[in-house]
């Protein structure tokens, strides 16, 4: 996997290139819009991390003048801009993903894996399996531990999500960003109650119990150890 | 920078665009009354000369086929008796033996027939206060010498000089008026400016508070310098609003920060920290980045810093949608959250502020109302409530809870940053909605009315 973080703070870039480099990625850096745009042009990187406020070129002007050169490597934009409408705003401009200043690593790292994943065509799946938990797609019926568990649509969605990206610790806000579709911090505790409730429904079939919390993180399904 | 009014009097006069237009109107005007003023001259008094020469080339037609047909005698005969028919007619033959004819010598400058020319007389006319007189006539020669013919007509010149007379004055009245009106208007327009100007040029120098003044006309510069006005309200508004969230933020954040900063201490102390310590000092930072995003959101929603995208909203859905989310946080307290539409309601708005808000409104009640109530979404044609079985919000307060940061005494201990109901408030201004409250014994609405 090689990867293009374009960042004009060193601390910020250093640290998402030396996380990256620890799980085995190949990572290109530069200072700047300009010379980010050049090695994205030249080089073919599977995903991009692109600062919004860059010297000599904004973010959202390199992301444009890519997108115009048909180059679609997906792109993380990051920000510090955390209005209604930004997030949105950059990923109507083309952005893949949308992350806000400051933001965990595993965050990023989680989102990038995602976004690799997307870009590899993947082969229809019509179920999706962990352990003694299997959702079939297309009839849209759960089995834990050889119970049918009845969930409803929402739940459904949510479960889903963390069987697509099993063995990711997934956080708040991006179940609240994919599921449910909205952009804001939704502030209470309303997804850790959600949650909670798709996990005492899975847990009620018996079994041992697969969608684990991770502190100050968010949430993993893992096949227990 | 640059700015006109620091250049010298003579300078400003000259980079005056005012100075400019009312010169090129004058220019224009000039050459307007001119050309009028010509053709006006043209068809009166050039349509009465243009009979005159015909009179005089055929008077001097005449004499030329006499001149062919008759012997000299009858010739001289002819141009006394002319010359003394009428004194309106001048002609003089210039024989080698003198001149004949009412005039004492031949002008030689008068072209030939039908050539027409003009030459000067001393005349007789008391009427006249000049005694030169412009006459206009032609010249034929004959077997007895050259001979010129001319029309003379006191009246006539007379009235040419004074209509001459009338016009040019006429001009130079035009053009003085034109040039002292256009002179006394620029002044008026560029001394309102200048006042336009110097306020504009106060608040460059950074006083917010300097207005234009505004007169009772109503004319453009009235118009421009409301709305200069508006705009420094706005601005001097958005300043203050700037400094009081920069206060407040300061204020708000800093007992989280110093919790978070003991919390560090502490570690030093112990010489270390492990996971479960981080963890904590997280979820500190988290609070505060939280808390931070949201003044900063407000604030930008507020004075409109992020242009937000509207489209049809459908009320009814958002509603569907709201319940859906927070149901389960109702369930854990044993309340039952109910929509009940009674009319669909469209708006033209952005949908994320309205579900965010929504939300928050029934997050709001489920947090306040008692366990084991009721909470309904109320959709109708004009509004939308949230409706509680709860104590509400006391009458006294309900002006201040919009405020940031507020939070009524008793809601101190509940989990929350007190900024919920100041969203309420900024969206619903943002889409022109009015918030109402509605308390009663064990019922309290919360309701939104849009503009229909």
């Amino acid at each position: 996997m090689k990867l293009l973080v374009v960042e004009d703070d060193q601390t910020t870039r250093d640290y998402i290139a030396k996380g990256f480099m620890e799980q085995g990625w190949t990572v290109d850096v530069a200072d700047n819009g300009r010379d980010g745009l050049f090695l994205a042009s030249g080089e073919s990187y599977d995903v991009i991390v692109l600062d919004r406020m860059l010297p000599q070129m904004e973010g959202l002007k390199v992301l444009a003048a890519l997108r115009a050169a048909e180059n679609q490597t997906p792109v993380i934009i990051l920000s510090a801009l955390d209005g209604v409408d930004d997030r949105i705003k950059g990923l109507k401009q083309g952005g893949d993903d949308y992350l806000c200043k400051p933001f965990s690593f595993g965050e990023l790292l989680v989102r990038a894996e995602i976004l690799t994943r997307r870009g590899h065509a993947k082969e229809a799946e019509t179920s999706l399996v962990i352990s003694d938990l299997e959702m079939d797609l297309l009839s849209r019926r759960v089995v834990k531990n050889q119970i049918e568990i009845d969930l409803q649509p929402r739940e459904f969605q949510l479960l889903r999500f963390l069987l697509e990206h099993k063995g990711q610790v997934i956080s708040r806000t991006m179940l609240f960003e994919s599921v449910w579709d909205y952009h804001f911090d939704p502030g209470s505790n309303i997804i850790d109650v959600h949650v909670a409730k798709l996990r005492k429904k899975l847990d009620s079939a018996g079994g041992a119990s697969l969608i684990q919390t991770v502190r100050g993180a968010g949430y993993v399904l893992r096949e227990p150890a | 920078m640059y700015s006109v009014s620091r250049l010298n009097p003579l300078a400003r006069l000259r980079a005056s665009s005012l100075v400019r237009y009312t010169l090129i109107h004058t220019a224009i005007v000039i050459v307007l009354c001119g050309s009028a003023l010509w053709l006006v001259k043209d068809f009166s008094l050039g349509f009465y000369q243009k009979r005159q020469d015909h009179f005089v080339l055929e008077q001097l037609n005449s004499l030329s086929s006499l001149a062919k047909n008759s012997s000299e005698y009858e010739f001289r005969e002819a141009v006394d008796q002319l010359a003394e028919d009428s004194r309106q007619v001048l002609v003089v033959l210039k024989t080698p033996d003198g001149y004949l004819g009412n005039l004492n010598y031949l002008p030689e400058t008068v072209p030939v027939a039908p050539a027409m020319g003009s030459f000067w007389i001393l005349g007789d006319s008391v009427l006249g206060d000049e005694r030169f007189q412009r006459v206009r006539g032609s010249r034929i020669n004959t077997p007895w010498g050259p001979m010129v013919v001319a029309y003379n007509s006191s009246d006539f010149n007379l009235f040419v000089s004074r209509f001459t007379l009338a016009l040019y004055s006429a001009m130079i009245l035009v053009l003085l008026v034109g040039l002292v009106t256009g002179f006394l208007f620029s002044r008026k327009v560029m001394a309102r400016l200048h006042s336009i100007n110097q306020v504009t040029a106060k608040v460059g120098e950074g006083e917010l508070a300097a207005r234009v003044p505004v007169s009772k006309k109503g004319d453009e510069f009235d118009e421009l310098a409301g709305h200069i006005n508006h705009m420094l309200e706005q601005i001097e508004d958005s300043v203050e609003a700037i400094g009081s969230v920069t206060s407040s933020i300061a204020h708000d954040l800093r007992t989280p920060l110093s919790r978070l900063r003991i919390r560090l201490d502490g570690f030093l102390r112990k010489g270390g920290a492990d996971a479960e310590d981080i963890i904590e000092a997280q979820a500190e930072l988290e609070t505060i980045l939280h808390t931070f995003n949201a003044m900063l959101e407000l604030t930008k929603l507020e004075y409109g810093q992020g242009n937000l995208e509207f489209s049809n909203c459908n009320l009814d859905e958002i509603g569907t949608e709201v319940i859906e989310l927070a149901e389960p946080l109702a369930e854990e307290r044993e309340q039952s959250l109910m929509l009940e539409v009674q009319e669909t309601l469209v708006i033209n708005g952005n949908h994320q502020l309205l579900f965010r808000i929504l939300f928050n409104l029934v997050e709001n009640a489920i947090k306040y109302a008692p366990e084991d109530s009721e909470i309904k979404i109320v959709v109708d044609r004009t509004s939308v409530s949230v409706i509680d079985q709860g104590r509400g919000i006391p009458d006294s307060e309900q002006e201040k809870v919009f405020q940031r940061l507020y939070r009524l005494d008793e809601s101190r201990t509940t989990p929350g940053h007190g900024l919920g109901l100041s969203l309420v408030k900024v969206v619903a201004d943002l889409h022109g909605a009015i918030i109402s409250f509605d308390r009663n014994d064990h019922r309290f609405a919360v309701k939104l009315t849009f503009p229909s």
